[in-house]
């Protein structure tokens, strides 16, 4: 193991933490106008998401062809914005090539801190937090996505879904009720989804009440069967399989109008190539305004580079409903998720971290021509 | 031509026990100083003493003796299940070709299937509690005991039955006093090695699913998602001390049942 330390030790570069590199002032961008940004606390349900015309912003090649090494846990729907993009040639118009790599998203930290992966895929985790504690270089950049029901557990979707028995009114369920009842989560408490289900305790009940445990994704329908799990965090399209039983009841959603995941750069495009982080961020931005706004399930060309990129027929991707990508950030949901899991003792360290050590705003910012809010 | 044999191997043995104990010593050290002097980055690499240091705060404020405990239990149950089939299945088939036609087949076609894999289908069978956990490790621990004990049996040299055999032994007496005794030794082996993979097996089983969110690979898994690297390393030391235990008293223990077995050092001592 010593050798192995040493090794890895010594292929990670020293890096400065302190050292970032100048941020340009935004200039206003064609195409991109009053509805390219919104007031990051407006929380409403019914916002809308910010928006460009469809084309823009336009592309800023990089003067050398430049690949970047993204990491994904998953090759799944909500990742669109990078592999739709990616198809249909968004990014390669910046001169970007984008080598996706299989790997969860804890794992992909350190390698963001130092250097060997660009960008990450992943949810506003634990491993965000600690990373930013402990001074590494490592931030969230780019928001992704929010079903377009979230908010409302009328509607079948992804969320914590129980078994009915629990509720005396399970078209009406109580927080109160969970008390004590096992959750079944992929990653544990360190997952972002303890924050909707904190959400819709409100003040009737604590997480910590609840016994979470960590149980393979697809085994938690079986678990939730055979009355070993009372709920679960079921991601799409797991959910479909529960959709319309009376035995299972969604209780709650990711919160309404709120990404709590996106992209995270690391030390690479934070501190030493920042031009390249303009221009991965330009790509996405305009691969959701040109291809991925509205209903793009109806889009033959969207879904059939969808289809290919995720190795799924198109009747069952429009199976769910199009997702909402949301590129910003909202004010706030680093805080309101590091007090759940402050709460959880998923993270013990005694300060919160301020939400400027784990956000970085102005790279979707500079891309649509709005101020930077760090 | 060495003059003073027993001083030379004095020598040579002291040798031996300052490079056992000096490589060591010596590449914790390096690995200390390489992450208190900033060669490697303190936070993703930290040094061995705050490992020490987070080891002496978990232990006091987060009761790690307990994950101690809940792994330790689940590797004895697993272990003594798998090893009391493998030794079953080896012997039994070892013993009586019919069985061992019947089944090799079947259990060589199984012995390469990796067990993780056959978790999801362990927790259909027996819930999501601790039994998959310990029925995998059973299952994995069986495969090694199994094979080892078989073939224990079948190369004990012919000269040994045709001696139990001239002396009119019956089918019985010639495994308990001849077969049995003789194959012992390297069924000791495969212990030893099973004791091994089934704290490995524990880990990794605890990666994915560990009943109570309790257990060592829990600890080192929640390390790694929660980017806590010097409780993954707490955690793979133990894990390592674990194994380590359990392979000594393993081999203690065929030590006292095997006292007419070559030891270690029979080797080098002839």
């Amino acid at each position: 193991m010593i050798v192995v330390v040493m090794t890895a030790g010594a292929l990670a570069a020293a890096f400065p933490t302190t050292a970032v590199a100048t941020r340009p002032s935004a200039k206003a961008v064609a195409g991109c106008g009053a509805q390219a940004t919104t007031d990051p606390t407006d929380l409403s349900k019914d916002r809308k998401p910010a928006r460009c015309e469809s084309g823009a912003p336009a592309p800023k090649p990089l003067a050398e062809p430049t690949t970047l090494n993204v990491s994904s846990s998953f090759r799944l729907e909500f990742i669109a914005p990078l592999l739709v993009g990616d198809a249909l040639g968004e990014y390669a118009k910046e001169n970007l090539k984008i080598n996706l790599i299989p790997l969860r998203f804890s794992d992909a930290v350190p390698q963001l801190a130092n250097g060997q992966i660009d960008v990450a895929v992943g949810g506003i985790e634990g491993a965000l937090y600690n990373a930013a504690n402990q001074g590494l270089p490592v931030k969230m950049t780019l928001g992704n996505y929010f079903p377009p029901d979230a908010g409302d557990a009328s509607v079948d979707q992804t969320g914590m879904w129980c078994r009915s028995e629990l509720f005396k009114n399970a078209a009406k369920p109580k927080p109160q009720e969970v008390k004590g009842k096992t959750l079944g989560s992929a990653v544990g408490n360190a997952s972002a989804s303890m924050y909707y289900v904190q959400a819709w305790m409100g003040n009737k009940a604590k997480i910590t009440e609840l016994n979470v445990q960590t149980i393979p994704s697809t085994d938690m329908v079986q678990a939730m069967k055979n009355k070993a799990l009372d709920c679960a965090i079921l991601l799409d399209p797991l959910w479909t399989t529960v959709a319309n039983d009376p035995e299972f009841t969604l209780v709650a959603t990711q919160t309404p109008g709120e990404p709590v995941g996106g992209y995270f750069y690391g030390k690479s495009l934070l501190q030493d190539k920042p031009e390249v982080g303009e221009a991965f961020a330009r790509a996405m931005v305009r691969t959701i305004n040109t291809h991925l706004t509205g209903d793009y399930h109806q889009n033959t060309q969207v879904m059939d580079a969808l289809s290919k990129a995720i190795n799924q027929p198109v009747a069952t991707i429009q199976r769910t409903p199009a997702l909402v990508f949301d590129w910003e950030i909202r004010d706030g949901t680093g805080t309101r998720i590091q007090d759940v899991f402050l709460d959880l003792g998923v993270l013990t360290y005694p300060k919160p971290v301020p939400e400027k050590k784990l956000f970085d705003r102005t790279y979707y910012g500079s891309a649509v021509g709005a101020k930077a809010q760090g | 031509m060495e003059q003073n044999p027993r001083g030379h191997r004095r020598r040579r043995r002291a040798i031996e026990i300052t490079l056992a104990v000096g490589v060591p010593i010596a590449l914790v050290a390096l690995w200390q100083v390489a992450s208190t002097r900033g060669w490697i980055d303190r936070r993703l690499y930290p040094a061995p003493t705050d490992i020490v240091d987070e080891t002496r705060t978990q232990f006091d404020q987060q009761d790690r003796w307990h994950d101690v405990w809940v792994s330790t239990r689940r590797v004895l149950l697993g272990y003594a299940w798998g090893a009391g089939f493998g030794l079953l299945f080896g012997y039994l088939m070892g013993m009586t070709r019919l069985v061992r036609v019947a089944l090799e087949p079947t259990l060589n076609a199984l012995y390469t299937v990796p067990k993780l894999a056959v978790l999801p289908l362990f927790l259909l069978i027996f819930g999501f509690k601790e039994r998959p956990v310990i029925a995998v490790i059973a299952v994995t621990v069986f495969f090694f005991v199994w094979i080892q004990a078989m073939a224990a049996l079948l190369t004990v040299p012919g000269g040994y039955r045709e001696a139990a055999s001239s002396f009119g032994a019956s089918r019985w007496q010639t495994f308990r006093h001849v077969l049995f005794p003789a194959s012992l030794p390297q069924v000791f082996v495969g212990l030893r090695v099973a004791a091994g993979v089934a704290v490995l097996t524990l880990i990794g089983v605890e990666f994915v699913f560990a009943p109570g969110e309790t257990g060592i690979g829990y600890v080192i898994n929640q390390g790694r998602i929660v980017l806590l690297p010097r409780q993954t390393y707490m955690g793979i030391i133990i894990a390592a001390l674990m194994g380590v235990i359990f392979i000594s008293i393993v081999k203690l223990v065929g030590r006292l049942l095997t006292p007419w077995a070559p030891n270690d050092r029979a080797v080098e001592r002839g």
